[in-house]
């Protein structure tokens, strides 16, 4: 990084060094390094070693990484996640794209108050989300016991082991529609008048517009917002693990992978196997995002 | 049973200066010798300092007052560094970060073993304090000894109580059963009076199983050293997993996670008739359901045998000195008065406390006392008396604390679904010994 003005001055005479650049970069240099850098560094020399109650601390290569390859929970963990993904992202992108070409649309009383609502669950600190809808799910006296109650239905308790995922995807999609919603909103809003005005010389309706004007201008934003759902289902904890005290039973210590690698280093006394499973998680999610990009270059290029 | 006090031999010098080789040699369970240190406690309570102490408990900052009034040179500072075992990683990580380490700190028993065995704490045979034993209950000061040292002074214990609510046990006609034969019958006449349920049982909650297993004379975990036994298939366990799998099957009990705010509502709106708990569990009801003053009575924990009636504790937790605090000889005053001093026992029993000292428990003013809360019953007596019963021979393992954490994968779908719970004690017991294999102990 430093090195740049090196090399423009190699074999030159020697000229005064600019170094303001450097004093722009700094600061994000070193937020990189203590942040991302450092623990990285730390946690892959971590995972290196087993710790023991009876034995301390051995160095074992690659062996935690081979146990965790062949780790049913964390395998569990990964394939709910992986399902998880598969439904939550397409339904939360498709629902934050319908309510971003609404708000476009421009068709609509109270916008603002629209945006700002959609908006406003992203504002909410997700273990505070989780905590209210553990409330409303209580098939007692949250919110499902008292329609349960009321109308004599019998909907099931959503916490039960076959509702949780569902349920958990419904806090997530609930929490994130808006912020997914505002990136596509703004890439709409960039997208220019003329093509609007050429579309409505040839004809096209406002549903037409969409799909055929707005929709594939709006590629960019749509990986973007799929991405940042990728990364973030992966790493998918607080909902779960806040739901976990309402339902010990549904919701096991090793649910998704980050709640493995949790309880590996807070409850199981393995903090050096859990550094190699959050470093393998890391892997697959990159591993994930990278085919899913690929996917989609390859679809643009057709 | 107590080893005598003895003077300060060279060998027993020697072994306070190596403290890290003290007590963890091949012959683990041989007691500790005692040192008496009382000298150097005295002088650094003269001498006075700055102490911290972790506890999520608030049921002490009263005793802590008393302390700090008696002697004004010394600072306390209460610190809530999370509950259970939230406080236990905060513990781990201070240690091995070397920094921020509390003088003292609240260890529950079934997570001393695994503390004392990590060497995270002081153990008070090297200060002295063991000639204290005969201050503390038999059970309570068992638990806080593990491989013949003993690693602090016991607070409060949990033998369990049946905390009953009386209009709904009115209203169906019956009295407190005092068999779990009599328990199974109340229960249906509970369900078919008022429909509600005679009590819940959380899937998550290893402390309440453990705690029906000891009673019923089950004693799945064996620990010698760095071997340890685990066998859920002793009578004791099959009697009460089989007890329980018929209770829920039969929809007498119904699966629900405590402390929750809908299982706290159950309970103060009587669809929840009964709570199998520790002792310690008239403070926690008493502070969080305040409109039910009068609702609830204390009764001894039904039986499974009533010619040879028999306890057990849920819960429970004294208080160590932590390795590493800068001041221990400090720490060590602090904590024998905190834990002995009669001004300090009856602050904490006011705040709720149920004391593990002989003292309280044989007072006849605490005996008496007449609660409100409770309608007026003398509530202490059955507290003192279930605390007497208590049988002995319980063990944790030196891993419980990751054991508990645990329950809810393989035993808590047998509760919640619900399906034989055997099937998951089974499952819990074959995850614990493949874990306690990994830590390196010689699993059985």
């Amino acid at each position: 990084m430093s090195a740049v003005p090196w090399e423009t001055a190699r074999g030159r005479p020697r000229r005064r060094r600019d170094w303001t650049g450097l004093i722009f970069f700094t600061p994000f240099l070193l937020v990189f390094v203590m942040g991302i850098v450092a623990p990285l560094v730390y946690a892959s020399g971590l995972s290196l070693y087993r710790d023991q109650l009876i034995g301390g601390r051995s160095f074992v290569g690659l062996g935690n990484y081979l146990d965790a390859l062949t780790d049913p929970r964390f395998l569990e963990g990964v394939s709910r996640v992986g399902l998880f993904l598969a439904v939550q992202v397409p339904v939360m992108i498709g629902l934050a794209l319908l309510a971003a070409l609404i708000l476009d649309s421009g068709r609509i009383r109270a916008m603002r108050f629209m945006r700002i609502g959609v908006f406003m669950p992203y504002a909410v600190p997700s273990v505070v989300a989780a905590l209210m809808w553990g409330f409303i799910y209580g098939d007692q006296f949250g919110l499902v016991g008292q329609f349960n109650a009321a109308t004599g239905a019998a909907l099931p308790g959503p916490l039960t082991p076959d509702w949780v995922l569902i349920a958990i995807g419904n806090v997530v999609t609930w929490q994130f529609l808006g912020y997914n919603m505002l990136i596509l909103y703004a890439a709409l809003r960039s997208i220019p008048e003329e093509l609007y005005e050429a579309a409505a010389i040839d004809g096209a309706g406002e549903a037409r517009i969409a799909w055929s004007v707005k929709i594939p201008a709006l590629k960019p934003a749509l990986w973007v917002a799929t991405l940042f759902s990728i990364i973030g289902s992966f790493q998918l904890f607080n909902e779960p693990h806040v739901l976990q005290s309402l339902a010990p039973a549904s919701i096991s210590t090793y649910y998704t992978p980050n709640m493995y690698a949790y309880q590996l280093a807070f409850n199981a006394n393995q903090v050096t196997y859990s550094a190699a499973v959050a470093i393998l998680l890391g892997a697959v999610t990159v591993v994930v995002a990278y085919v899913a990009q690929w996917m989609t270059a390859r679809g643009t290029r057709r | 049973m107590r080893s005598p006090r003895t003077t300060l031999t060279a060998a027993a010098a020697g072994c306070v200066l190596l403290l890290a080789g003290c007590g963890s040699g091949d012959d683990a369970d041989a007691p500790a010798e005692s040192v008496d240190r009382s000298a150097d406690i005295e002088a650094a309570l003269e001498e006075g300092g700055d102490l911290v102490l972790w506890t999520w408990s608030t049921k002490f900052d009263r005793a802590v007052e008393a302390f700090e009034a008696e002697h004004p040179q010394v600072d306390v500072e209460i610190v809530n560094a999370g509950q259970s075992a939230d406080q236990y990683t905060a513990l781990q990580n201070a240690i091995s970060a070397g920094e921020n380490i509390p003088d003292l700190a609240m260890i529950e028993y079934f997570a001393l073993p695994q503390l004392a065995l990590s060497e995270q704490l002081e153990s008070v045979n090297d200060w002295g304090l063991d000639t204290l034993e005969e201050e503390f209950t038999a059970s309570s000061w068992s638990q806080m000894s593990y491989g013949g040292g003993t690693y602090g002074l016991p607070n409060n214990t949990g033998p369990l109580i049946l905390v009953y609510n009386q209009e709904v046990f009115d209203s169906a006609g019956i009295e407190p059963p005092t068999t779990w034969e009599e328990y199974a019958e109340a229960a249906e006449r509970i369900k078919e009076d008022s429909g509600a349920h005679i009590t819940s049982i959380d899937p998550g909650d290893a402390g309440g199983v453990n705690s029906r297993i000891w009673q019923a004379g089950g004693r799945p975990y064996q620990v010698d050293g760095e071997s340890v036994a685990i066998d859920f298939s002793d009578e004791g366990t099959l009697r009460v997993s089989e007890y329980w799998s018929d209770m829920l099957a039969d929809d007498l009990v119904v699966s629900q996670p405590g402390w929750t705010d809908e299982w706290w509502r159950g309970l103060g709106d009587g669809t929840l008739a009964t709570w199998i708990t520790g002792a310690w569990a008239l403070g926690n009801i008493s502070g969080t359901l305040t409109d039910n003053v009068g609702d609830f009575r204390i009764a001894p924990i039904p039986v499974w045998d009533a010619d040879a009636p028999e306890n057990a504790e849920n819960g429970g937790s004294g208080f160590s000195v932590i390795r590493g605090s800068e001041n221990p000889a400090l720490a060590m005053g602090f904590l024998e008065w905190f834990s002995t001093h009669e001004s300090s026992l009856e602050a904490q029993v006011a705040d709720g406390n149920f004391p593990a000292q002989n003292t309280t428990l044989q007072d006849p003013a605490y005996l008496d006392e007449e609660l409100d809360y409770f309608g007026g019953q003398q509530a202490h007596r059955v507290l003192a008396e279930a605390s007497d019963q208590v049988a002995e021979g319980w063990e944790y393992l030196p891993y419980q604390v990751y054991a508990n954490s645990v329950f809810g994968d393989s035993v808590g779908p047998r509760i919640a679904a619900p399906g034989p719970v055997q099937e998951g004690l089974e499952e819990w017991g074959a995850d614990l010994r493949s874990y306690g294999e990994r830590q390196g102990f010689d699993v059985d």
